[in-house]
């Protein structure tokens, strides 16, 4: 005859968490049944040895390898891992919604960049102009007059002399109060360039001018 | 140093110890942290050892899980208990890193051609070899037989010594299925063992 005693009651029966019915009547069958008897100690057994097993000690060299990882774990991320990290996040989690990011970020960068080309070149089509503040006043060999340059707004970039920003926007009213012109290759103009290393550069370039001489403001050209 | 006062402020308001060293680890105590890895170093390290089976590999998740509770232990709540917590981030990194490459199990004679378990077979790798010599190795090595859902109930109860109460909170299941599962991999184990005797 086959024990019917399940093997959840004997082992419940073991960690005492049988209720009063259950472990009444499995204690009424281990008095008459001796395959359930059998059973129970082989259990027993099992349950001795797991835990008469002893717990082994975590390696020494643990604690200073968890220490490590941490350390690196709280080093910021670069600013490209993070952007892997979220193209990696969201490529997971929808690669079509990816896919479409991608694109977004390429016609956005696309459209800046030819925003500021733009820009560039509009920059390039306008006559910078110098203007008295603060005043220096710089002797004019050529005719005798004074010319005055604000040197503290004029910038040397790699495309030559220029004005800084700010200045043209503010004062654009100077283009259009222009008394006359003086061309780069006139006597006058000469003059002004051999004065002047910062005039001879626009000359080059072939930029004109807008700056004040002796209180008129003239174009040089 | 401020914020360590402030911490230590407001936990000493606090009737939860472990909500306490939560709080300031948030505020940066360095020593919460530590005390935490004092008390839960040896049980991690071994209930990742038994469900994985392999020392290195024991080793390895260890560090994780404790990346993760460094990560996380400020956002701990104190709803449950820190030791509870820990098991339930424990058990869940031994899941999610072992489920990958399927817990290391190994078939039972009656399952795998008639070729036997032999759990002491000298012919395995060196820890294994090296277990041979431990008082518990067949029970070390019968383990690995046990589906993992069963032997996590098992090292719960048996080598861990929680309570059934215990185990039902870690694994989020009702303290009947915790019965249940004990009893099947005790009875798997059983079985292994009298196969290999």
């Amino acid at each position: 005859m086959t024990c019917q005693v399940s093997a959840e009651v004997l082992s419940a029966y073991l960690d005492e968490q049988l209720d009063a019915r259950e472990a009444r009547e499995l204690g009424e069958r281990l008095e008459t049944c001796p395959e359930c008897q059998a059973r129970l100690e082989s259990l027993r057994k099992v349950v001795d040895s797991l835990r008469s097993i002893n717990e082994l000690p975590p390696p020494s060299t643990l604690h200073q390898a968890v220490a490590r990882r941490i350390a690196l774990a709280d080093e910021p991320p670069s600013l490209l891992d993070r952007f892997e990290q979220s193209l990696s996040l969201l490529n997971r989690q929808n690669p079509i919604l990816a896919m479409f990011g991608v694109v977004i970020a390429l016609g956005l960068f696309i459209y800046l960049f030819s925003y500021s080309l733009q820009l560039h070149e509009e920059r390039d089509a306008t006559i910078p102009v110098i203007f008295q503040d603060p005043p220096t006043a710089v002797a004019d060999p050529a005719a005798g007059s004074r010319l005055t340059v604000a040197e503290r707004n004029l910038v040397l970039s790699e495309e030559g002399l220029w004005v800084e920003e700010g200045l043209l926007v503010e004062d654009g009213v100077a283009a259009d109060s222009v008394s006359r012109s003086i061309a780069f290759d006139s006597d006058a103009g000469r003059a002004l360039l051999t004065a002047h290393r910062e005039l001879a550069e626009l000359a080059e370039l072939g930029r004109g001018v807008v700056l004040e001489l002796d209180g008129e403001v003239v174009r040089l050209e | 140093m401020a914020a360590i006062m402030v911490a230590t402020s407001a936990a000493s308001l606090s009737s939860n110890p472990d909500l306490d060293l939560a709080t300031r680890h948030r505020y940066g105590d360095p020593q919460a942290f530590e005390e935490v890895y004092s008390r839960y170093a040896q049980m991690i390290f071994n209930l990742a050892y038994r469900m994985s089976g392999h020392l290195e590999q024991a080793e390895d998740l260890t560090q994780e899980v404790f990346l993760r509770i460094h990560r996380h232990l400020g956002r701990f709540n104190g709803r449950s208990t820190l030791k509870t917590w820990v098991y339930r981030v424990t058990l869940n990194h031994c899941r999610s890193k072992l489920g990958r490459r399927k817990y290391p199990m190994q078939p039972l004679a009656d399952e795998n051609d008639g070729e036997g378990a032999n759990l002491v077979d000298e012919r395995r790798d060196p820890e294994d070899r090296a277990m041979a010599r431990d008082a518990g190795r067949q029970i070390s090595l019968a383990l690995r037989q046990v589906k993992p859902v069963f032997r996590e109930a098992v090292v719960l109860r048996d080598l861990q010594g929680l309570s059934y109460d215990e185990i039902a909170e870690i694994l989020d299941v009702r303290v009947g299925t915790v019965r249940s599962r004990i009893a099947r991999g005790r009875e798997r184990l059983r079985v292994v063992l009298e196969k290999a005797s």
